[in-house]
């Protein structure tokens, strides 16, 4: 409970700082957002000229996109600092973080915040509302999003966490870090017909790209139960990996000489 | 020549770097079969619902035009203003101004050395595999061969230009990515990412063709039909952008030098 405290106090904090800057703090959120509608815009019209493709229509590019950068937004606006594990490895700043008596993994998450995800975060709740309206969603479905948005955040945050911690096992590894994340991430933004077979096998269990967008459309248009539990049996399951495997990974880390005072 | 000599050691000195470090090479690889696959498979059951054309350009020609675009991706020039801003903001840049070679040729020709190797491996590898399991469109290899590689290179040169104008507007502005952003979607939509040129519309297909941002990847329409007809204005829209980019990257670099402040230390 007291890291918890300290964690909202460490975001309150970066927050205020980031908003010092007024003029970069509009910008990237409105540059964020723009950056967004580029994505939104070929889906949407890829799904006007196709028609129905595996049963998504061109108005599930919005749930996809509501899903997709609302989870975004809240791990990388709120939880930057896990993306600089690789970085705070590489010279030594976590040094820091290992010091200190509180939940490790917290304070490194809540050590910075990135405005420009709160464009995506914004942009993440306009999509849903349009969602809302395009796809006529009932009380129930709408709870049940948001609800699945919770999970989608979970989920998200852990695969970050897995991505980031490989950078523990290799040289170098803020590239290898990235370059998993990227993929996990770019994967969970194309259109959800795309995914058939094996690719869906492999991108929902495997690599869980589809459970950030394309897995909750899909559970939204057609509400069940059973689906429901499924994803929160997926979004513990993924925290709990996520978290042993960080965990396991810190005892790997060895500091270098390097000197410095952190945040 | 001496400059030319000089710039290949550095792209050669860089790649060396790169090719050690092999895990990017086979992250690089992985990533581009995974975004290949996905796309592929979508397009072709796309195909498949509308009997195989989609205004009038078949599958293989479309997936042709878009591993053109993914292997200029890989190239990666668009991390040409992250570089600058990153010597903007550690304030090295005033160590690079201060040497006899200009600091925009340098940037360009690291940013050009860290990627080369990778584009040059996937793009031999993937052709291969296009070959084999996409097949060749048709094409006038005589006309197809010289262009191909002169609107690749005037695309990539043009295409430096304008990440280089927005790498030096952090000179200017507190923050430059949100303009890298908007700037590098346009450059993404126009040159055929995800939805390829053929399925544009008509006037996004006007866009692309007039727009600097629709000409940095010229190159992935090299492969359709319609090319034969259009290459000469094409590369002539190229070469005039190049001149017009030019400039104002001159202008812009003029300012940025007026505005470093060397501290020395």
């Amino acid at each position: 409970m007291k890291s918890l405290k300290l964690a909202f106090l460490n975001i309150r904090k970066n927050i205020k700082n980031a908003k010092e800057l007024k003029s970069a703090f509009i910008i990237s959120i409105v540059g964020m957002m723009l950056n967004n509608v580029a994505f939104l815009f070929l889906w949407y019209y890829f799904g006007k000229t196709v028609g129905e493709l595996n049963g998504w229509k061109a108005e599930d590019i919005f749930g996809l996109y509501a899903f997709t950068t609302v989870s975004y937004g809240i791990v990388s606006g709120f939880l930057n600092g896990i993306f600089s594990i690789p970085t705070y490895i590489s010279t030594a700043t976590l040094d820091n973080y290992l010091l200190t008596p509180k939940n490790i993994l917290l304070k490194i998450a809540t050590s910075r915040v990135s405005t420009s995800a709160f464009g995506d975060l914004l942009y993440g709740i306009i999509c849903f509302i349009f969602f809302i309206i395009l796809r006529n969603l009932s009380i129930t479905q709408i709870l049940f999003s948001i609800l699945l948005m919770i999970l989608v955040t979970v989920i998200f945050y852990a695969f970050c966490i897995i991505c980031m911690s490989i950078s523990f096992y290799v040289m170098d590894g803020q590239n290898v870090s990235s370059g998993f994340y990227n993929m996990f991430l770019s994967n969970s933004l194309y259109h959800g017909g795309a995914f058939t077979g094996i690719l869906r096998f492999v991108f929902t269990f495997i690599m869980p790209s589809l459970l950030l967008g394309a897995v909750p459309v899909e559970l939204v248009n057609n509400f069940t139960v059973d689906k429901l539990l499924i994803m929160i049996i997926f979004s513990i399951f993924w925290l709990v990996v996520a978290i042993l495997f960080f965990n396991k990974s810190l005892k790997k880390y060895e500091s270098n000489n390097l000197f410095g005072f952190g945040s | 020549m001496k400059k030319i000599k000089f710039g290949l050691n550095v792209i050669k000195i860089i790649m060396k770097n790169q090719i050690q470090d092999r895990t990017n090479l086979l992250l690089d690889i992985f990533n581009m079969f995974s975004r290949c696959v996905i796309i592929f498979l979508l397009y072709a059951y796309v195909f498949k619902l509308n009997g195989g054309l989609i205004n009038g350009v078949d599958y293989p020609t479309t997936m042709w035009s878009m591993f053109i675009y993914f292997c200029i991706m890989i190239l990666n020039i668009r991390r040409l203003d992250s570089l600058i801003m990153q010597d903007v903001k550690s304030g090295s840049i005033e160590l690079f101004m201060n040497r006899p070679t200009s600091y925009l040729t340098l940037s360009c020709l690291k940013t050009i050395g860290q990627g080369i190797f990778s584009f040059i491996f996937i793009s031999l590898l993937g052709t291969a595999i296009m070959i084999l399991f996409v097949g060749i469109p048709n094409l006038d290899l005589k006309i197809f061969i010289p262009t191909f590689i002169l609107s690749l290179v005037l695309g990539q040169i043009l295409g430096l230009m304008i990440y280089g104008i927005i790498g030096l507007m952090a000179f200017f502005m507190q923050d430059n990515r949100p303009l890298h952003w908007i700037v590098d979607k346009f450059v993404m939509i126009l040159g055929g990412s995800y939805l390829p040129i053929s399925m544009f519309p008509p006037l996004l297909k006007w866009i692309a063709f007039l727009s600097p941002f629709g000409a940095v990847n010229f190159a992935t329409s090299t492969v359709y039909e319609s090319w034969n007809n259009e290459y000469l204005i094409r590369l002539g829209l190229q070469v005039g952008w190049i001149v017009i980019f030019g400039i104002i990257l001159n202008i812009v670099y003029k300012k940025s030098k007026k505005k470093a402040m060397v501290n020395g230390g």
